[in-house]
């Protein structure tokens, strides 16, 4: 192994030459001063080289110098133009089509041996680590596999049938032989997964990699050789013992209850409101006078039916709101922070074949929110525009408000999160970086919870004022609904009745998550509609 | 115990013959043959004999015990709430559930001394002092709880409605803040109504301390300073009888008001098998169950110790059992109720709720609690069972568990929230510290309790007296017509010797 270890500068800190996916050159420009002196992968390659002057900067500066009919004006003029514009126009290449050759793809899958009655491994990448490259990331380790929902951990996923014929069960530690070499792994039972196959998840138990992701996991990499790279078979052994697993959902279906609505295209044909049927508004009077919410009027719509349950949402909150990862045995004790969390639902009768739904919850902003009620220091209270604040120096801390949540939104800091315990106490260098400077940096004791991005509506009402108008929709995006890839979250202004919101709103499949409480929630679902190609089935 | 044996009643009432209140429809307590000043002496003499060495040694155990408590707490403060096992969704474990213990412990204190008063049960006067002092240490003890169990207990005061530059209120509409004024109040009325009836008591002790020691120079200063010049003129004893009464008034609403408040922190909220409307008298007939239990089990302790049977007698004993009886079969009823209710409710929650507590994972402790509270005290509606100590102690154990064990079935009731049972659900398993805090609290109580014991009057002395046959104004003369007698004697000329 190598002696000699290089600084690699983050792509953030360092210059650097890109290209679009249509060819358009563009600029890698820092946005930081290296932080510990670290040299950028061009800036080792043009030393190596011998370059006398190897700084990124006149290298990139150089790269565009020799393009053919660059800076002919004058390169300085058009650097600068660069720079602003961040991509050299009239550079993209004409599209070119590539033939797709289907009996190579068939001949390739061929060539994966079937199994007769052993088990066939599946490698699959991880849905979080892909191959391992993001095992030093604590965010990603401590993110809940989208099926499992188990954290800091990969697990060999079996069939519930062919589990109950190994006589594992979930955590039970299992042997995964193939021609000598052998994992021994967790099991866990996955509705779902065909029988006799075994699903690895690639890229856990690195040996360097960090302090977060270092023997976090198992390696399956052993079993993968050149010669099968997707499949292989496998034979099974139970190995006795067992392997602690922290999950953050350990229970698979909803019990008939009205949670995450769903209904197939016909039911829905039929009876476009079926979600909301399912979950009535309670015939009860409220207790008190409605507040009436003048100006704005903060909601949230998720579209069931567009969510994959892909975890983006989870990480976009995480990094925007400053969330600390707690480690797999606080995870454990239920102790995770995630303000965002995904509930995952198993659906239907046949465990072989099961349907999967995905809820992404986090506070519902209640309008008559029973958190706000029990606080005795008043910590948690209702803003004008209708949002369930929490006023952090004012908590002191005495969780009833999360007892009192019936959906479970509220997090805890149990203990200091953000601090190195071992250490001095002082949240390192990098991690203050690493801070949203929007947002508060809870301490010990204190109770939070999703906000709606209360720092994005503030920062846009300042920029519009700025800007001279009003706050128009779309103007506000909470890290959530920006990072979705399937636009299945929308926020905006449910006094506008044009906002997406407000349009959202009025959908047929529109409903209120246990309406039947009388919490009112702002945030609210739109019932998901399946409608599988029939072809794909089975 | 080696004297467990047990006088049957027809044999004392037998002597009673000679006294007259038999007459007033009332049996003797107390062995007719004793004097008032062997009553004096006995009570008297543990915090006026040498320290045995049986106090140094449980002493010095429970103060040990209650350096657990000093330990549990430090590591508690430095490092976070988090060094328990609650969990989220499991926001409140041992810490509430312990208040709630301790507030119920202190029950039968005021429930003796407050509302058996006003019901003129003379029984009361052997073993009300000890019950009030029990009181005062438990919600001591439980005061502890709610102080720690905040993330930031350092803020704590934010909940006292303190003047202050934010000109911020605590929030009145949170059971929380009922429970601190509920708790204080609860506190100051049991200390003063204590303070009160121990006046006359510590002039006794006062003017018995005589001699030119200094130890018994500092017992006269410092009984006859808390005694607040107490000479036993008429005068004195009339404002001492008004004082008692209108304490004895206030507190009793307070047995009822306190536990009822504190069981308003669950029934007021949302969550399935907490919003329940019978918590309120079901939680006072627990606390009245499980502070009689506290107080028997002390009682015996020290009742064989000190040598004081001619004190508490077994007939004291049988008529707790019979409270014991009546307020567990309330809280069976309760048990029953709630199930009854879970089902004809109709609704999904609650009623998974109750299922789920007696057969999901905390069945082991649903059916112990059922068999201590429910089962076992129906052995007293025999009254060989309700007059044989090991009955008693046999007792003791289990409903220690009690409170401990609601509190777990509040665990699985937070656990099971109405979104699918899992989703969140998480167990709790109580980690050293949790352990450690509680085990303390007992180091601290029984610390308290012992120095109690050791330097005031631990049975009632002036109260006792006013219920031998010889303090009723007619003692010696014999055969009297009960309709002579419309007021009771209690109290009356009793001297402070």
């Amino acid at each position: 192994m190598t002696k000699w270890h290089v600084p690699r500068g983050h792509e953030l800190e360092s210059w650097g030459d890109l290209r679009g996916l249509d060819g358009t050159i563009s600029i890698q420009q820092p946005l930081i001063s290296p932080m510990f002196g670290g040299r950028s992968d061009v800036e080792v390659l043009a030393q190596l080289a011998g370059e006398r002057n190897w700084r990124g900067y006149y290298l990139v500066r150089q790269t565009l110098r020799a393009l053919p009919n660059f800076g002919t004006v004058g390169f300085e003029a058009e650097w600068r133009r660069v720079l602003h514009r961040g991509f050299v126009p009239g550079t993209a290449e004409s599209p070119r089509l590539l033939p797709v050759e289907g009996s190579r793809i068939g001949a390739a899958l061929g060539a994966a041996p079937a199994a007769a009655d052993g088990f066939e491994a599946v490698f699959l990448a991880d849905p979080k680590l892909l191959d391992g490259r993001h095992a030093n990331n604590a965010w990603l380790l401590e993110l809940p596999d989208p099926m499992t929902r188990i954290t800091w951990d990969n697990v060999a996923l079996l069939a519930p049938k062919s589990a109950e014929q190994l006589g594992v069960r979930d955590g039970d530690l299992i042997r995964v032989t193939r021609e000598g070499a052998t994992v021994e792994l967790p099991a866990w039972r996955l509705p779902g997964q065909p029988e006799k196959s075994v699903g690895l998840l690639m890229g856990w138990g690195r040996k360097h990699t960090g302090r977060y992701g270092r023997d976090v996991g198992f390696d399956v990499f052993p079993l993968r050789r050149s010669d099968a790279l997707h499949a292989a078979p496998v034979e099974i052994q139970k190995a006795g013992g067992k392997h602690p697993i922290s999950q953050t959902q350990d229970h698979n279906s909803m019990e008939g209850r009205p949670i995450a609505i769903d209904a197939t295209l016909e039911e829905y044909k039929a009876n476009p409101t079926f979600a909301i049927q399912r979950s009535p508004m309670p015939r009860a009077l409220p207790l008190w006078r409605e507040v009436e919410y003048v100006g704005h009027k903060w909601g949230l719509v998720i579209d069931l039916s567009a969510c994959t349950g892909c975890n983006t949402c989870v990480i976009a909150c995480q990094s925007e709101n400053n969330i600390p990862t707690v480690g797999k045995e606080m995870v454990a004790r239920g102790r995770e922070m995630h303000w965002l969390r995904i509930d995952r639902y198993f659906v239907g009768e046949d465990e072989n074949q099961p349907e999967v739904s995905f809820q992404p919850l986090g506070c519902q902003q209640c309008e008559e929110a029973p958190c706000e009620n029990v606080c005795p220091v008043e910590a948690t209270a209702h803003s004008p525009e209708g949002l369930n604040d929490m006023a952090y120096n004012r908590c002191i801390g005495t969780r009833y408000c999360a007892n009192n949540c019936p959906y479970k939104a509220r997090r805890f800091n149990y203990l200091n999160w953000h601090t190195n315990h071992e250490a001095s106490g002082e949240v390192p260098e990098t991690k203050r970086l690493q801070f949203n400077p929007n947002v508060t940096v809870r301490m010990r004791g204190v109770m939070e919870k999703c906000t709606y991005c209360v720092q994005r509506i503030e920062m846009a009402r300042i920029a519009t004022k700025v800007a001279g108008r009003g706050l128009r929709d779309g103007d506000i995006n909470p890290a959530c609904a920006q990072a979705c890839p399937a636009q299945a979250i929308v926020f905006g202004d449910l006094n506008d009745a044009a906002s997406r919101v407000s349009r959202a709103n009025q959908i047929s499949r529109h409903y209120k998550l246990l309406a039947e409480v009388g919490a009112q929630p702002r945030t609210t679902f739109l019932g998901k509609v399946r409608n599988p190609n029939p072809e794909m089935s089975a | 115990m080696s004297d467990v044996h047990f006088t049957p009643v027809e044999e004392e009432l037998a002597h009673g013959a000679e006294a007259p209140i038999e007459y007033l429809g009332e049996r003797n307590l107390l062995p007719p043959t004793i004097t008032m000043r062997e009553l004096t002496d006995t009570i008297c003499a543990p915090t006026e004999n040498k320290t045995p060495r049986a106090w140094w040694i449980a002493f010095g155990l429970a103060v040990s015990v209650a350096g657990i408590l000093g330990a549990s707490v430090a590591w508690l403060l430095f490092k976070g709430v988090g060094v328990w096992g609650n969990n989220s969704p499991v926001g409140w474990a041992w810490d509430i559930t312990n208040f709630v213990w301790w507030i119920g412990i202190g029950h039968a204190g005021t429930l003796i001394s407050a509302i058996l008063f006003l019901f003129r049960q003379k029984w009361r006067t052997s073993i009300n002092r000890f019950a009030e002092a029990m009181t005062i240490f438990a919600v001591m003890c439980a005061g502890i709880f709610p102080g720690l169990h905040t993330g930031r207990p350092w803020f704590d005061y934010y909940m006292f409605p303190l003047p202050n530059q934010m000109v911020l209120w605590p929030q009145f509409k949170s059971p929380l803040m009922w429970d601190i004024f509920a708790v204080s109040t609860y506190f100051t009325v049991s200390a003063l109504f204590w303070f009160i009836g121990l006046i006359p008591d510590l002039a006794t002790l006062r003017d018995r301390s005589t001699g030119n020691a200094l130890p018994q120079k500092i017992r006269r200063f410092a009984y006859g300073f808390f005694s607040v010049g107490w000479r036993g003129s008429n005068r004195h004893w009339q404002h001492y009888e008004r004082a008692y009464l209108i304490l004895a008034g206030l507190s009793t609403p307070l047995v009822l008001s306190v536990h009822s408040i504190v069981s308003f922190d669950f029934a007021t909220s949302v969550e399935p098998g907490w919003h329940t409307t019978i918590f309120p008298p079901y939680f006072v007939a627990g606390a009245v169950f499980s502070g009689f239990a506290m107080v028997l089990t002390l009682m015996l302790i020290c009742r064989a110790v000190f040598g004081m049977k001619d004190v508490v007698t077994m007939k004291h004993l049988e008529l707790m059992n019979k409270i014991m009886l009546t307020t567990g079969s309330l809280v069976g009823y309760a048990y029953a109720m709630e199930f009854f209710v879970a089902y004809y409710s109709g609704n999904q929650y609650e009623r998974y709720v109750f299922l789920n507590r007696a057969t999901g994972p905390y069945a082991w402790a649903y059916w112990s609690m059922i068999a201590c509270n429910v089962i076992f005290p129906q052995v007293f509606w025999f009254k060989r069972m309700r007059t044989s100590i090991p009955a008693d102690v046999r007792r003791l154990h289990p409903y220690q568990h009690r409170h401990v064990v609601r509190a777990l079935r509040h665990h699985r009731d937070d656990a099971a929230p109405r979104l699918s049972p899992g989703v969140v659900g998480l167990l709790f398993s109580p980690t050293m510290w949790d352990m450690g805090i509680y085990i303390g609290t007992f180091g601290l109580f029984f610390s308290l309790f012992l120095l109690f014991l050791r330097w005031l009057p631990m049975i009632a002395l002036a109260e006792v007296k006013a219920t031998l046959p010889n303090a009723h104004p007619h003692a010696g003369h014999a055969r009297h017509d009960a309709d002579d007698h419309g007021h009771d004697g209690s109290a009356a000329a009793v001297p402070a010797e």
